[in-house]
């Protein structure tokens, strides 16, 4: 019973990090302007951790920490923030929205289930963005406007377990 | 008691007198390419070839320097999940590729690889299960023998969380194999030792330098053959399928 209970933690585990592909990189390795615009503009930020993530030829770094028991996530780009995210719950949407994207994920893969759900560049160019598995194990994440309106979707493609000989 | 010890020293020194292990030491280059075919399936295509690379003179029998085993693996992969794959594969083998007394052997196999994260790195269970024609020169036939390997393999990062580019990483394994029915020396017939280093070239896929030992029961009396090799292996993710992307 153990063992199976231990396996299907890994297993979920192993499924949320199809998401996370940063690297965790010391605080020495950051430059000062990102340093300071995190501790200017979130002075209560607790367990501030920083990220380098690399897509393409670009290198990004994320910082990452919790203010009032939500998790908050800063993407910069040669120092400049391009991105901010914050992690919610899929109940957390309005109501009205929370429904349109419902339905618009039913029409789209009609059994899912919601892996994580932020909300991105809350103050600029809101949107939400849901990342699901479909039941025939497929990975997308979905980008949503206020309103509800889908206005993105990646599929996520998982590499096969490699193998020789 | 000094009786007991002597006799036990006698069997001992017989064993030896009478066993014809034999060891070789060579490299092993190999290329190993990936694609996606469709959101679940990939194709794996693997060459490789096991050189035999110094000359010996073993208990009076000459052994030259030589290749020893020409090996052609196309593999279809269905990928169940992160943690789950299947796959299965026509492999072209020929020992003693060009010398006179090659031995060409057909091989179908099924595998499944179940695997998960431990710590930074990745656990690999891999089972494979292989139908086997053998060339016999004597017959001129293929006769039908089946074996069983399992592999546990273990892969992690060397700097940080994820393998990016220009960031080296580590990859051992073992593995087990079990030949079941058919013309067999043995069933645990061989063992498989891989320990290696590579390195993420971007664009270009990973370089993996690695110390490979493989043993292997060579005939009825269970003499051992033991070959110790360099692997050096280019893994690569050349795109050569165009696809429709999803928007």
């Amino acid at each position: 019973m153990n063992i199976i209970v231990t396996s299907l933690i890994l297993f979920l585990l192993s499924s949320l990090a199809v998401f996370g592909q940063e690297k965790r990189v010391n605080k020495k390795y950051i430059s000062r302007k990102v340093q300071n615009f995190i501790q200017t503009n979130y002075p209560s930020a607790k367990r501030l951790k920083y990220y380098k993530e690399q897509e393409d030829e670009n290198t990004y770094i994320e910082g990452d920490f919790k203010l009032n028991k939500i998790e908050y996530s800063l993407k910069f780009h040669l120092d400049s923030l391009i991105e901010t995210e914050i992690s919610i719950e899929f109940g957390e949407i309005p109501t009205k929205q929370q429904q349109i994207i419902s339905a618009n994920l039913i029409s789209l893969f009609l059994t899912y289930k919601v892996l994580e759900c932020q909300e991105v560049n809350p103050s600029t160019n809101p949107l939400y963005e849901i990342n699901i598995k479909t039941k025939s194990g497929n990975y997308f994440e979905l980008f949503y406007d206020k309103s509800g309106k889908l206005v993105k979707k990646n599929e996520v493609f998982i590499k096969p377990i490699p193998s020789q000989f | 008691m000094k009786k007991i010890a002597l006799l036990i020293g006698l069997l001992f020194i017989r064993n030896i007198s009478l066993s014809q292990n034999l060891t070789f030491y060579g490299l092993l280059p190999a290329i190993n390419q990936t694609d996606r075919i469709s959101k679940k399936v990939n194709y794996n295509l693997f060459v490789s070839t096991t050189i035999d690379a110094f000359n010996q003179k073993i208990n009076s029998v000459e052994y030259p320097a030589t290749d020893l085993q020409f090996y052609l693996q196309p593999s279809i992969i269905y990928v169940h999940s992160t943690n789950l794959n299947f796959a299965g594969s026509y492999t072209y083998q020929r020992n003693n590729p060009f010398n006179g007394n090659f031995v060409n052997e057909h091989r179908l196999w099924q595998q499944a690889i179940f695997s998960f994260p431990v710590s930074n790195g990745r656990l690999t269970n891999r089972f494979r299960f292989e139908e086997r024609f053998i060339e016999n020169k004597l017959t001129g036939k293929y006769p039908f023998s089946t074996r069983a390997r399992y592999q546990l393999g273990f892969n992690t990062p060397l700097q940080g969380k994820t393998l990016d580019k220009h960031e080296f990483y580590f990859n051992t394994y073992n593995e087990f194999y079990f030949s079941l029915t058919g013309a067999k020396n043995a069933t645990y017939s061989e063992n498989w030792t891989y320990a290696g280093c590579g390195f993420n070239l971007g664009k270009m896929g990973r370089v993996e330098l690695g110390y490979l030992f493989q043993i292997a029961v060579r005939n009825k009396q269970q003499d051992l053959r033991f070959l110790n090799l360099t692997q050096i292996m280019w893994i690569t993710n050349f795109n050569f399928i165009k696809r429709k992307e999803n928007k």
